[in-house]
């Protein structure tokens, strides 16, 4: 029994590292941009809106500007990629457990599609409204998105066995389909081809308080279906059978889990567009930290997508001012080879052992 | 078919179909035919399994031993017939609840998964906790136990997926021993061991159930572990109970060789009988 609390350990401090890092991250990102805003006066602007805690005394002679820039601009847009980053992550593990499959992805079950379809309609259309802070685009991201949930669950039910496995090929066919009628909107609207195809590459430009506290309204219950469901996916892990043979209510449990992942997606997608890979590498960078348990994977996933997509999307900004590239393609560029470095270190160790 | 016939009437009327229905394992007129089947893959099989004796389920491939199990499990449910657990249908038992009473080694597993052999043990103790309810000292002594009788205690450490098959097969019957359930059902767990860790596990089992509070079914292929182990079997053809009784009146050489269509000849030695297949009987299987 001597290596299991040294695992365990491995946990708590490879959690609390996590949680330190996002904590500074935010900071960070806070204080850099067009403006710079020294780290100290950051860290200060942010912790002022922390309950129990003296303004007046905190707050003193640091620059309005500097106060409105990080909190109005700055900071809904880091937080809002911290939990879209932490949230798409998290709902890779319980995909790549529910599919028994490391390369399943949220993008899979075809909603990510439904809410480029949204969107692109919304565009293409010219329907642009705001109502109390909601533009329509991201009201039709997000109906698209659900929409497209209904019809897989629909489709999955009647043209295939009620196998997981059903989900997934409908998933694959409805997102081809809407793929398709995406690119269809962008050769009729050649105008709007630029606007949607921005869209869908994935930004936070447009982040708001109101879009963080959407997310975080959607994340925590997702999240507490996914703790609850953690030890459940552990024992999926040796089949739907064997699973049953233990106990799991398997019927019960890959509901829950396909009903919050994608209630979660389509959230994260609707709010920023479609950005990939995140949902793929940081799940299996934290199995490689600490091994196959989907609880420890879903907490330290969802601190580990937050401070990457936070990076990435600081990158996106500040890299080539006043432009931003695409956090999509930041988030596979720097995602990609860190990902074949740890592949390649884990073989390294595996030969050795 | 005569031949088989007064077989089964020699061989039913035995102590399991007098054991009371409230406990133990009760099939009722159990048929199966999925949709895609040209015909059924059980045909109305009746047959009770009663507590505290080491059950063979024989036939050859196909009969439908492995698809039995699986009604037992509540892995398929059937319209027709139905599977009583201790009196209770089993497709009435919440999934932890039956896995209380039930465990399951199968043929084959699908785990292809990072955790360890000692993490894969302990799952086996999940019908016992609630949701948030870590592995507690006495789950942990379980598991140790369990791993320790069938011998793979030594690799605790090593991943489940890294195992060669036979190390597998005893961390899966750690995992059913693990779960402490009153019923076992093995499906072949000895196919992908060596002599020495077939009769292991085998002797160990049979202790277990002689000991009381553990009673076992358990398909197998091998006429003469059958007759070294097991008391009671029950033998299938195509879907079709056969014979069920005492494992001397079921393993009848003739009745065999209606079954399999292969020619036996039995020799006795020290009071236990010796199964060797002579020779492909009347009937060509292969066509």
């Amino acid at each position: 029994m001597k290596k299991e609390p040294l695992k365990r350990s491995t946990f708590t401090m490879t959690g609390g590292g996590l949680v330190l890092l996002l904590v500074i991250v935010v900071i960070w990102a806070s204080a850099v941009g067009s403006v710079s805003v020294p780290f100290l006066q950051s860290a200060k602007i942010v912790a002022s809106k922390l309950p129990f805690v003296n303004k007046e005394k905190l707050l003193e002679g640091i620059p309005r500007a500097n106060k409105l820039i990080i909190w109005d601009i700055r900071l809904p847009r880091v937080l809002l990629a911290g939990l879209v980053g932490g949230g798409l992550a998290a709902a890779g593990v319980v995909m790549q457990a529910l599919f028994r499959n490391p390369l399943a992805d949220p993008q899979v079950l075809g909603i990510s599609s439904g809410a480029a379809f949204g969107a692109a309609i919304a565009i293409a259309f010219g329907i642009t409204f705001t109502v109390m802070g909601i533009s329509s685009i991201w009201m039709f991201a997000f109906v698209g998105a659900i929409l497209t949930m209904l019809l897989v669950f629909r489709i999955a039910r009647i043209a295939t066995s009620r196998s997981i496995t059903g989900i997934l090929l409908a998933g694959i066919a409805c997102s081809s389909m809407l793929t398709a009628a995406i690119t269809l909107l962008m050769m009729w609207n050649r105008q709007k081809l630029e606007q949607i195809y921005l869209w869908m590459l994935g930004s936070f430009s447009a982040a708001s308080w109101i879009k963080v506290g959407f997310m975080t309204a959607v994340l925590v219950p997702a999240v507490i279906c996914f703790g609850i469901l953690g030890r459940d996916l552990d024992l999926l892990s040796f089949g739907d059978q064997e699973a049953q043979s233990m106990g799991v209510a398997v019927k019960r449990t890959r509901t829950i889990a396909v009903i919050s992942t994608s209630l979660l997606v389509a959230a994260s997608v609707s709010v920023s567009g479609i950005i990939g890979f995140v949902s793929l590498i940081i799940p299996h960078i934290m199995r490689l930290l600490v091994g196959p348990k989907n609880r420890r994977l879903i907490v330290l996933s969802l601190l580990g997508g937050a401070i990457f997509m936070i990076l990435c999307d600081m990158v996106s900004r500040t890299a080539v001012p006043p432009t931003e590239i695409a956090v999509g393609a930041i988030t596979q560029v720097t995602g990609a080879p860190f990902f074949l470095y740890l592949l390649w270190k884990e073989r390294r160790r595996e030969e050795r052992e | 078919m005569s031949q088989e016939k007064t077989n089964m009437t020699a061989a039913s009327g035995g102590a399991l179909n007098q054991c009371s229905a409230a406990s133990g394992i009760d099939v009722r007129e159990l048929t199966y035919q999925p949709g895609s089947a040209r015909k059924p893959i059980l045909a109305d099989v009746s047959c009770s399994f009663a507590e505290g004796h080491m059950t063979a389920l024989l036939g050859p491939n196909g009969s439908g031993k492995t698809t039995l199990l699986k009604h037992f499990l509540s892995q398929i449910k059937c319209p027709e017939g139905a599977v009583l657990i201790d009196g209770k249908d089993t497709l009435d038992y919440a999934p932890k609840e039956r896995s209380r009473k039930i465990s399951w080694v199968p043929q084959n597993s699908i785990g292809e998964s990072a955790f360890t052999v000692e993490e894969v043990v302990l799952m086996a103790r999940y019908p016992y906790k609630s949701t948030w309810e870590g592995d507690s000292e006495e789950d942990r002594k379980i598991a140790e136990e369990a791993m320790r009788t069938v011998g793979v205690w030594e690799l605790r450490r090593r991943n489940f997926t890294s195992l060669s098959g036979g190390e597998r097969q005893r961390t899966l019957i750690a995992r059913a021993l693990a779960q402490t359930t009153p019923w076992i059902l093995l499906d072949e767990p000895t196919s992908n061991l060596d002599i020495r860790h077939q009769i292991g596990i085998l002797d160990l089992l049979n202790k277990r159930v002689r000991e009381g509070g553990l009673s076992v079914i358990v398909v197998m292929h091998d006429f003469n572990m059958v007759e070294r182990y097991c008391d009671r079997a029950v033998l299938l053809k195509e879907g079709n109970l056969v014979a069920k009784g005492e494992t001397d009146e079921v393993l009848q050489p003739n009745l065999m060789q209606d079954v399999y269509g292969v020619e036996f000849q039995v020799v006795e030695k020290d009071g236990r009988r010796l199964f060797f297949p002579v020779r492909e009987g009347p009937r060509n299987m292969l066509q």
